[in-house]
């Protein structure tokens, strides 16, 4: 490997490892597999950099390699995670004025969204992850992917009906629940 | 945040970010020896295992079977390439190694002394014999022949050589172009019963170096500005070496198929 080589590659790695990692432990739940998923992740897209036609959305395009191996690990392994040991902090969902009673229902609604969406098939995480954590448009979600836009909006609105069911009649999908909505 | 997003949507983005940008990190430093390692080699490292995991007896008791059936296998089918390997080099290249000497271009020094039962020097001493037919060569070489069992329509077999000399013995196979007499396809074997070093440096830019995989054999393939010059490799004590100008598909498929 050639110095300068090594040391691009060191800065990509810098910069993107801490949320690869965390993807990758959402779905693992497990440290060792998650450094794993890693390590493949970053190799592969190392190796296949020609590929990237943004650099910009590295992070999200070595994300979404690393939920398809995560997922792949996940089935070899036969290991199924579970969602009653999702642990949300639950600093992080309060808000100043909600009650211990709100944070607890909070709580609960969170952890049923983490699990829904662990639960869905690898292609409708791929881009609920890219959409909503690497906050990506459709266009670029579909360029990472190699997939139609049409494609990119079926499957987050599969994805988001599945929610939908799961959470019917909780005030997650009407307008209030963890916070009012932000769009400007 | 996005503009016209439903309150769904909201909560699916407050909630990853929560959740991943709250995920604690570990093995940054662990991950990154494991990775540069792989990049070196060019091959994934294995993780380290905390503890037993089901898949790995899976992939080892797969692997076994694939191991057995590659091995029957291997009796009843021809030879083929199993795997054409990367570049090593976009110029000039350096191959040193220990097993075998090549042709006199090669830098040679004999480590060793020729083992018992081995075939000494045939009495011919350095003087070359030749002979017009590839049966004759065949005949008359010291150690056992590997022959081609294709060539390329445009070559036909013009003189085989041979060459006892010391603690081994080559045999040349030479094949001329039909239109362009110049052009030639040399097949070099050396018979080999000492162990030796070799080495050999390409000076020339635009010498390109690959390895192939074929029939379990380490096949090193050279070529220069598009044309193949040369492939060589080591056959159970024999070293084998093809010269030519040829594309590498037809010299990937006379090393296919020379057999003993």
């Amino acid at each position: 490997m050639e110095n300068t080589s090594q040391e691009i590659w060191r800065s990509m790695y810098q910069l993107h490892y801490r949320r690869i990692y965390a993807v990758a432990f959402s779905l693992t739940r497990d440290t060792t597999m998650a450094e794993d998923v890693c390590h493949d992740a970053f190799l592969e897209a190392f190796r296949n950099l020609r590929q990237l036609r943004d650099l910009n959305k590295m992070g999200a395009w070595i994300a979404g390699i690393a939920i398809n191996i995560a997922k792949s690990m996940l089935k070899r392994s036969g290991k199924i995670v579970p969602s009653e040991t999702v642990e949300i902090q639950a600093s992080l969902c309060a808000s100043e004025d909600e009650s211990p009673e709100d944070d607890v229902i909070n709580k609960e609604l969170k952890e049923s969204i983490l699990a829904v969406i662990r639960c869905l098939p690898v292609e409708f995480q791929q881009v609920v992850v890219l959409r909503y954590y690497y906050d990506l448009e459709y266009k670029d979600i579909a360029q990472i992917l190699n997939i139609s836009n049409g494609t990119v909006k079926s499957r987050l609105h599969r994805a988001h009906g599945r929610l939908k069911n799961l959470l019917e009649g909780t005030n997650l999908i009407d307008g209030k629940g963890l916070s009012e909505c932000e769009a400007l | 945040m996005k503009l016209y997003e439903t309150a769904l949507e909201v909560n699916i983005r407050k909630v990853l970010h929560a959740e991943l940008d709250g995920c604690p990190e570990s093995g940054r430093d662990e991950v990154w020896e494991r990775l540069q390692k792989s990049l070196q080699q060019g091959v994934a490292q294995p993780a380290p295992q905390s503890a037993p995991r089901k898949w790995v007896f899976r992939f080892a008791a797969a692997a076994a079977a694939v191991i057995v059936v590659a091995s029957v296998a291997s009796f009843l089918a021809p030879k083929q390439v199993t795997a054409v390997g990367k570049l090593l080099s976009g110029r000039v290249q350096r191959v040193t190694g220990q097993g075998f000497v090549n042709d006199i271009s090669f830098s040679k020094q004999a480590t060793g002394q020729p083992e018992q039962g081995r075939p000494q020097d045939s009495g011919i001493g350095n003087v070359s014999e030749t002979f017009n037919s590839l049966k004759e060569a065949i005949r008359s070489s010291p150690f056992p022949l590997i022959v081609p069992n294709y060539i390329p329509d445009q070559f036909s077999f013009h003189q085989g050589a041979v060459e006892p000399s010391g603690s081994q013995a080559r045999v040349l196979l030479t094949f001329t172009n039909k239109d362009d007499p110049k052009d030639r396809l040399i097949i070099r074997e050396t018979g080999i019963w000492t162990e030796v070093s070799y080495g050999m440096v390409y000076s020339q830019d635009g010498t390109l170096v690959k390895e192939a995989i074929i029939d379990g054999n380490k096949v090193t393939v050279l070529s220069y500005n598009g044309r193949m010059m040369e492939a060589f490799w080591m056959d159970q004590g024999t070293a084998v070496k093809i010269t030519g100008n040829l594309t590498e598909e037809e010299m990937l498929k006379i090393v296919e198929q020379m057999n003993r």
